[in-house]
């Protein structure tokens, strides 16, 4: 509570609105410190308004001049409004109306429309502390909070779309190899289901659904040389699912998406521009943390090729092989889904040089790698 | 502008409501977005408070608690609709064809979306304008939704069988509706714009604006403008605008640029821009007799037909973001 002297005002010129109607009742203002009271000038005594501080809807100075909104005008359910000049007043009438303030939301909400900048400079600094761990919880953290069930539908929802654009591949030998490397390399402790789909399609890639269904494009098998190098890409793949990086993914776009809509043009109604600029910083944002996930999924999916006895060459050769088919300007590089090619290679150069291991075999006795890939067909 | 206009103004300036633009991000941001009702407001009241007719600043008394509430009763009205025409599709499917079922529900959909717009429109009116006022009276909205579903129905179905040659009038008759419904407490404004008069300059304007590959649309926009406002009053004076199309042009194009090259953080400047052109731009006929007005409030307006569109918009999002 405030207890600072009562300030020794005299009445000053205002005007009165009473909400009825648009001329106003010329007269005197005198702040006091339980009340405020307009003397109507031409009704004498018997026009004395006495306002409670607690009837102050919003007081506001624009250009020098104090408007003072009132609950309860003459008119039913309008507010009247008081104007005058006297800056005095104006602090006067701010500091008895802070004291009449009562709970804790009329306080804050006061000290908030009222405040000085000095006092609001100093809550600053603690209130972006409370908004940095909102927004971390929020975007980093709420997937804890997600059961992976959740993961499982969004897989079963987006498949079917993949199954409309995409001819299935059908090799059983590949098959057999492919459910052998994904024994190996799926964490002994790990809760997920995994199922291996092939699709034909000339593109060299392979994603992960968040309910652990991998989908393998066989332009990928068509450019791998060995199976070590397919066995690299499943382990990152299966990284994703582990990570659960489908629907972390999802959070952070839907999240980044809503503060960057937040953020621009805040207050503003119906701004287009606004909705131009939100769309494109949400998609760079996504585009950003979608480069996270995939230097995130090469370094663990090494220690996973490693925890199986497998070497990260393979993968690094496929890399090689693929960068000359996949480049974009380093200026553009903010643009990509997946970190450049150049430093995921220098990543898998530097964990191939500390291999102490020696690899065990991914194919068995009599098996042949380009037979293998070239024994199957559309079905 | 004729000289014996009384000139609106509007003192606001940029850095003013740069100040109430960071303010609201950071709220809207630690709340997650639901202070965002409060940020509306915050802008829409510092914008009346600036603009002045007479000396004497418009007032804006929503609240943002009002309008969140609006807001969450609306979210409530539309998952309770989403439900009932799910249980309908479960319940459809279980005795006639699925494929006649997919039919009948976007059209039940569709019918009711249409169906409640007209509520929409004039309920936003009705609240917008039972929060405005002006030295202390507020401004009051009496059109009904039967009465804009009319001039839709018939003006949509009139301009589709002339192909287009009744949209002037059509133009008219909304403009009518929406200004003669309009109180400023007890006194109705009035309108007296024909599609008679409006035809001319409406398709020469489209014509221009075709030759032109639409650069003259700005032109044929302010035009609608001083047709519309000069063709305002109130107790029988004449509203005005002095609104070119270069003006619109060049305010356009500036505050797009200052937007954009700042990455929003020059939305207030563009937003002032933009007020200040059409707010300064208006004048009143003087000799409006202030003290035959009474306030006449419209007690019964509502946040719930903003809630609505918000709540849409909120729902049309989420979903535009799933996958």
């Amino acid at each position: 509570m405030i207890t600072s002297p009562v300030i020794k005002l005299d009445p000053v010129d205002a005007d009165y609105y009473d909400g009825d109607s648009p001329v106003p009742a010329r007269g005197l203002l005198r702040i006091n410190p339980d009340r405020i009271y307009f003397q109507d000038e031409s009704n004498g005594t018997s026009g004395i308004q006495s306002i409670s501080y607690r009837d102050i809807i919003d007081v506001s100075m624009i250009a020098g001049q104090t408007r003072v909104i009132v609950r309860g005008g003459r008119a039913p359910a309008a507010d009247a409004v008081i104007t005058f000049t006297d800056p005095d007043c104006h602090r006067a009438l701010l500091l008895y109306a802070s004291r009449s303030q009562t709970g804790i939301y009329s306080r804050i909400s006061f000290f908030m429309r009222y405040g000085t900048i000095g006092k609001k400079l100093i809550l600053a600094p603690f209130a972006l502390l409370a908004a940095a761990a909102v927004i971390y919880g929020a975007l980093f953290e709420l997937y804890r909070l997600i059961p992976v069930s959740v993961d499982e539908r969004l897989g079963k929802l987006i498949a079917p779309k993949i199954a409309e654009e995409l001819k299935p591949y059908h090799n059983a030998k590949l098959q057999a190899v492919l459910e052998r490397m994904k024994r190996r390399l799926v964490p002994k402790d790990s809760l997920r289901q995994y199922t291996i789909s092939m699709f034909d399609s000339p593109v060299a890639n392979a994603f992960a659904l968040p309910d652990g269904n991998i989908i393998i494009l066989t332009g990928l098998i068509e450019a791998s040389e060995a199976p070590d190098e397919v066995a690299g890409v499943l382990a990152h793949e299966i990284l994703h699912v582990e990570s659960r990086h489908g629907i972390r993914q999802l959070i952070r776009a839907l999240g980044i998406g809503y503060l960057i809509h937040l953020t621009i043009g805040a207050g503003f109604e119906e701004l287009e521009t606004a909705e131009t600029i939100s769309e494109l910083s949400s998609l760079l944002a996504f585009l950003k943390y979608s480069r996270q996930f995939e230097r995130d999924a090469d370094r663990e999916g090494v220690r996973l090729l490693h925890g199986s006895r497998i070497s990260c060459k393979g993968l690094l050769n496929l890399l090689n092989r693929l960068s000359g088919m996949r480049t974009s300007h380093p200026a553009l590089q903010w643009l990509d889904s997946h970190p450049s090619t150049a430093d995921r290679i220098a990543f898998m150069k530097d964990e191939a040089g500390k291999e102490n291991f020696k690899p065990l075999p991914v194919l068995i006795h009599g098996e042949n790698w380009p037979k293998i890939k070239s024994s199957g067909s559309p079905r | 502008m004729k000289n014996n206009y009384d000139k609106f103004t509007f003192i606001g300036n940029g850095g003013d409501l740069f100040f109430i633009y960071v303010k609201n991000i950071f709220f809207s941001i630690i709340t997650l977005g639901i202070y965002i009702f409060w940020a509306r407001v915050n802008v829409t009241r510092f914008l009346y408070n600036h603009s002045r007719y007479l000396d004497e600043p418009f007032d804006y008394h929503a609240t943002g608690r009002e309008r969140f509430i609006g807001f969450l009763k609306a979210a409530g009205i539309i998952i309770v609709f989403y439900l009932l025409i799910y249980g309908m599709t479960y319940i459809l499917n279980l005795f006639i064809d699925r494929r006649i079922v997919s039919y009948i529900i976007p059209g039940i959909v569709y019918a009711a979306i249409i169906a409640v717009i007209p509520f929409i429109l004039v309920g936003r009116e009705r609240f917008r304008q039972s929060r405005s006022s002006w030295k202390a009276v507020r401004f009051r909205f009496t059109g009904t939704p039967g009465l804009i579903a009319k001039i839709f129905l018939k003006g949509l179905f009139l301009s589709f069988i002339t192909v287009g040659i009744y949209l002037p009038w059509f133009y008219c008759d909304l403009n009518r509706y929406f200004i003669t419904h309009s109180h400023f407490g007890n006194q109705a404004f009035d309108f007296h714009g024909t599609g008679k008069m409006l035809a001319k300059p409406f398709f020469i304007g489209i014509l221009l604006a075709v030759i032109t590959l639409g650069i003259y649309f700005f032109w044929w926009g302010a035009a609608l403008k001083r047709f519309v406002w000069d063709n305002t009053s109130i107790q029988g004076k004449r509203f005005t605008t002095t609104i070119t199309g270069g003006q619109i042009l060049a305010t356009t194009l500036l505050s797009a640029l200052l937007i954009i090259f700042t990455l929003g953080i020059g939305f207030p400047w563009a937003v002032i821009m933009n007020i200040r052109m059409y707010v300064t731009n208006m004048g009143l006929e003087p000799g409006v007799d202030f003290a035959a007005i009474k306030s006449d409030f419209d007690a019964k307006a509502s946040a719930l037909s903003d809630g609505l569109s918000e709540a849409a918009d909120a729902l049309d999002s989420i979903g535009g973001m799933l996958p």
